[in-house]
């Protein structure tokens, strides 16, 4: 338990981001053990999740699921209804203002611990907004707990930092496990560009995180061409034909990569914003990189350790000490640690 | 919590709520399969042992059938000792209003001022285009009229095998308000990822705010939808109508008068 706290300790982030690999592949797991570790020293955290955490069974496959323990005193946001949902008592400090179908988005506080239901949060400005209430509110540390694969949480404008959980479920073999935490790896860990003018450029989007949101709107030019060699739309470049480098604003896909490509010199690079807007799979980087063009990023939350959960919730285990260092040596040298099983 | 409205059965614990066979709380529970095994004494006995390792205390055979082919079918009671606490359940509903055709077209383009434009799509490999169709496609489903019918919506219906790319370019070249995306879901998680992967897409365009989402098909669930990152998601059964006033109402939510 101690060493993911280690983890935490290096970077002393005040945000981390908890991304999984995939369904079931730990993360709530992960987030208990985050929780545990820095209530049991003093530090009073923030957890929210940005789809639904805490429940007693998954949606999907009805198996039993780890509950989100919460010791008195955790700041957490979800809905309102949500709140009377875990065998917690909580009571309401403030409400944010944001609807859901369950009733406010509010910022909680555990009176008596027990488990509780985090849902309510739907989108990168909910989470933003949520997490700043809460270090507002003393937590010293705000855990964001992802859903599925989804990667929204690691926007370096909301987390400093992430751990990522990974497991059995994703395979049969070690390796295969393995391999699958790399492509996730990679997506997270896509290098940072050294050039200051497509940073700035990528960044134009929605600002840096002291300028305003209102600047999201304007600057997103959409994609509307479907013959895909002509869909990169003025203004979402920034630089002359066959420059050495554009920066893309928004989401970087499939096509607009391709797109982009034609007015990209070799060597080149493509900048997007951070790790969460591109879209593109291992077979797309490698055939770009090929062609001599590099997809790389203006920020990043860094990569602090994988957790590795050895049981798949699909009915098999893998031995726990080879499947971390499968994933250990793919990782290097972010470190990976096997959390203790849920009890 | 307090749940009066699930309080109606008289002498009913709601904190320990079990099944009812005979009288209240003796957990008696009925179950039925086959086996490929014929009816035979044997294998009403495996029935049995079977029933046993469900958790299903004194468990008996009811009826025993000969299916034919070496198969054998059974009807089963048993006592199940296991209890629900439906206090601390908790069921996320679609919220929307019960309001008609007219109502629901009325009321759109007054709170919004405009039609409101509507996207929808079968994404990713799934090329089972019945449900979406029976929601958008004028002539509708179960007597009720399609999306297409409503003046207070201009529904583009994209069709099957659409990727999440396409969807996200039809999406911003419309100025679309509302995006509809239906899925037969797999065992194997497949087509949930891909609904997944369009949430993120959809944020890191910049959109999420500004979109309402919802998902459909045979296996997808509201709380499903919501862990996904969707505002709604509806099940088999569900009536262009539900949707429509699942959209005034959302869009209502998202839009308060001032």
């Amino acid at each position: 338990m101690s060493r993911i706290l280690d983890l935490v300790d290096a970077a002393d982030p005040a945000v981390i981001a908890v991304v999984g690999c995939g369904k079931n592949t730990g993360k709530t797991t992960t987030l208990n053990a985050l929780i545990q570790g820095c209530t049991d020293r003093g530090e009073r955290v923030g957890i929210l999740s940005i789809g639904i955490d805490g429940e007693e069974a998954d949606f999907w496959l009805g198996v039993p699921k780890p509950r989100v323990l919460a010791p008195a005193g955790t700041l957490l946001a979800t809905a309102e209804e949500a709140l009377r949902a875990g065998t917690a008592r909580s009571r309401v400090l403030e409400g944010t203002g944001g609807r859901t179908l369950l009733g406010e988005l509010v910022i909680g506080e555990v009176v008596e611990a027990g488990t509780v239901l985090l849902a309510g949060v739907r989108s990168r400005r909910d989470l933003a907004g949520a997490a700043s209430r809460m270090r507002r509110l003393g937590a010293r540390r705000v855990f964001l707990d992802g859903a599925w694969q989804r990667t929204m949480a690691a926007d370096p404008r909301v987390a400093d930092a992430v751990i990522l959980a990974t497991g059995a479920v994703l395979g049969r073999t070690c390796e295969e496990v393995a391999a699958r935490t790399r492509e996730v790896l990679d997506r997270l860990m896509l290098p940072m560009t050294d050039r200051e003018d497509l940073r700035r450029a990528a960044r134009r989007e929605t600002g840096d995180p002291e300028e305003s949101d209102e600047s999201l709107e304007a600057t997103l030019e959409p994609v509307t061409d479907r013959n895909p060699r002509k869909a990169a739309a003025p203004g979402t470049i920034e630089g002359p034909d066959l420059a050495p480098g554009v920066a893309v604003t928004g989401a970087l896909t499939v096509d607009r990569m391709a797109a982009l490509a034609q007015r990209v010199g070799t060597p080149g690079e493509v900048v997007a914003r951070d790790p969460t807007r591109v879209f593109l799979g291992p077979p797309d980087l490698d055939r770009w990189r090929r062609r001599g063009i590099v997809v790389r990023v203006a920020d990043r939350a860094p990569v602090l350790g994988v957790t590795v959960n050895p049981y798949s919730v699909l009915g098999w285990t893998l031995p726990a000490a080879d499947l971390r260092e499968a994933v250990a040596r793919v990782a290097a040298p972010i470190p990976a640690l096997v959390l203790d099983p849920p009890t | 919590m307090n749940r009066p409205e699930l309080a109606v059965v008289p002498g009913v614990d709601l904190q320990q709520v079990r099944p009812y066979g005979d009288t209240l709380g003796d957990g008696v529970v009925q179950v039925s399969f086959s086996l490929p095994l014929p009816a035979c004494p044997e294998a009403e006995e495996a029935a049995r042992q079977l029933a046993l390792r469900m958790g299903l205390e004194e468990p008996q055979v009811y009826h025993r059938a000969d299916l034919g082919y070496g198969f054998s079918f059974y009807i089963l009671y048993g006592r199940c000792r296991h209890a629900v606490d439906v206090t601390r359940t908790l069921v996320p509903r679609v919220q929307a209003l019960e309001a008609s055709f007219e109502e629901i077209n009325e009321r759109l383009l007054r709170v919004a001022g405009r039609p409101l434009r509507v996207v929808g799509a079968c994404t990713g490999s799934d090329a089972h285009t019945v449900g979406i169709d029976a929601i958008l496609n004028m002539k509708g489903f179960a007597g009720e009229y399609g999306l297409e019918r409503y003046p207070a919506l201009r529904v583009r219906n994209l069709g099957a095998q659409v990727t999440n790319e396409r969807l996200l370019h039809e999406v911003q070249a419309t100025d679309a308000d509302v995006v509809l995306v239906s899925q037969v879901v797999t065992q194997k998680d497949v087509h949930l990822s891909n609904l997944a992967e369009w949430v993120d897409l959809v944020e890191a365009a910049g959109l999420r705010d500004r979109l309402l989402m919802a998902c459909g098909g045979p296996r997808i669930r509201h709380e499903t939808a919501l862990e996904l990152g969707f505002d709604a998601g509806f099940g088999p059964g569900t009536t262009p109508r539900q949707v429509a006033a699942w959209i005034l109402s959302e869009w209502e939510r998202r839009h308060p008068p001032a």
